[in-house]
């Protein structure tokens, strides 16, 4: 006589047989002592494990889980919302003169493109070009530094126009060490916490799907699925963010920096500097 | 979804299984905050049952990136174990800590597999949400859950008592 196999046996146990399976196996039981007996066993064992994984239970859920939670939720969800001191939002700029003029460019003719929308903005102007732009989702190359259109630039953290960077290449020496990671899913965020007021956040867009993150010591990293965590910053933080990744943000101190979702992207408030390679702000 | 009757319908059975899983309660409480994290993040919908199984294998996806960490941890302690220092006797507390150290070696002793199994199993999830966790074809799940209790049996029942043959 053919026995039950052990699997078969659990699985009635535990209700996962299809209605057939439990009727052939019920049969046998019927007719066959030993897988009887097997099944008396297999059932002690199960509640034997039951019982010593219960004594692991020390530990009841801490109080005030919830309120963290929605703690880091909220400052999340907080920093997306409109940038009240962006200078874009100021009533008396109308959008044309604060924005640089801009190309559409297809994606493959441009090795870095980068669009810069304050999300306030599009939110206070509807009917404004640039959300036509947006919904057609082109990738745009903004061209900041037209000499013979001073009113078009974007604005810095002072009122000022944000220098440009001549060649992208950042001043101080080398890249400091960090981690990458593959957006292999299409998303990835990049959680800078715990950054020092005065920190320079450099983020790059780079071709392909590896994000990466760079800090000098006494920073700390840890990578999990899809996230990047970068703790303790100091100085001047290097953010590659990948051209390919279907969305990624970067979270700094609990705020919104920079959104990316396909070839839009947006950096709610004051930009420092900025080029065709990379954004540039300050930890305020 | 109404994220915070979620959280209040879910987060004790998530921080349970992750306790179990990891037997450090602060490391726990990280991995189910920030599988909430997640499931706010990721804008994830569904039925209670769907969002409990999608939380879960966050969970157990979390705990094997933070679990290599621990790892070390354990190999350090074998290798210069804290020593008491001097005989003591055993009271309720002391009975229960060394029932659960009992519990811990035996789960030690089994794959990250086998103990993903055996906590899911427990916490009441179907096969085929245990499969899609553990990476592992429905159809098998009986099989591994038989091997991974006899495994675990093994090593937990004191020597003198032989748990019975397997077939």
């Amino acid at each position: 006589m053919t026995h039950l196999d052990d699997g078969r046996l659990h699985a009635l146990m535990d209700e996962e047989l299809g209605d057939a399976d439990i009727l052939a196996v019920r049969r046998h039981l019927g007719t066959c002592d030993a897988c009887k007996d097997r099944m008396a066993e297999l059932g002690e064992r199960s509640a034997l494990v039951a019982r010593a994984l219960g004594h692991l239970d020390t530990a009841a859920p801490p109080a005030g889980a919830r309120d963290a939670v929605l703690e880091r939720l909220g400052s999340l969800s907080g920093a997306e919302q409109a940038d009240p001191v962006h200078p874009l939002a100021s009533p008396e700029r109308s959008l044309s003169k604060n924005r640089a003029r801009v190309f559409r460019m297809p994606l493959a003719r441009a090795a870095i493109l980068v669009l810069f929308l304050s999300g306030s903005v599009a939110t206070a102007l509807p009917a404004s070009p640039v959300r036509g732009w947006i919904a057609a989702g082109w990738a745009l190359v903004i061209d900041l530094f037209d000499p013979s259109d001073d009113s078009e630039r974007p604005i810095g953290p002072d009122g000022e126009a944000p220098a440009r960077i001549q060649d992208g290449v950042d001043a101080q020496s080398g890249t400091p060490a960090g981690v990458r990671l593959d957006a292999a899913e299409g998303e990835i965020i990049i959680v800078l916490s715990g950054v020092s007021s005065g920190t320079l956040i450099v983020v790059r867009m780079v071709p392909g799907r590896v994000a990466g993150a760079f800090a000098d010591d006494p920073a700390t990293f840890r990578t999990s699925e899809g996230r990047i965590e970068v703790i303790g910053a100091v100085g001047r933080v290097l953010v590659d963010l990948p051209q390919d990744a279907a969305s990624a943000s970067i979270v700094v101190n609990g705020g919104i920096y920079v959104r990316k979702e396909g070839d839009r992207i947006d950096a709610p408030g004051p930009i420092e500097a900025i080029s065709t390679e990379e954004i540039r702000r300050r930890v305020p | 979804m109404n994220f915070e009757a979620t959280f209040d319908e879910l987060y004790p059975g998530l921080f349970r299984y992750c306790h179990r899983l990891t037997g450090e309660p602060d490391l726990a409480e990280d991995v189910a905050q920030e599988a909430f994290v997640r499931l706010y993040d990721h804008r994830v919908e569904g039925t209670e049952e769907g969002l409990r199984a999608w939380l879960f294998r966050t969970a157990t996806h979390l705990v094997r990136d933070g679990y290599r960490a621990s790892e070390n941890r354990r190999r350090l302690l074998e290798a210069h174990p804290i020593r008491p220092s001097g005989p003591e006797p055993p009271d309720d507390a002391t009975l229960r800590r060394e029932e659960v150290a009992h519990v811990r070696e035996a789960l030690e002793q089994l794959s990250e597999r086998e103990r993903e199994l055996l906590m899911m199993r427990h916490a009441g999830f179907s096969y085929r949400e245990i499969a899609d966790a553990v990476d592992v074809a429905p159809s098998s799940v009986g099989t591994l859950l038989a091997r991974a209790e006899r495994n675990f049996v093994s090593v937990y029942r004191s020597p003198g008592e032989s748990d019975d043959a397997s077939r």
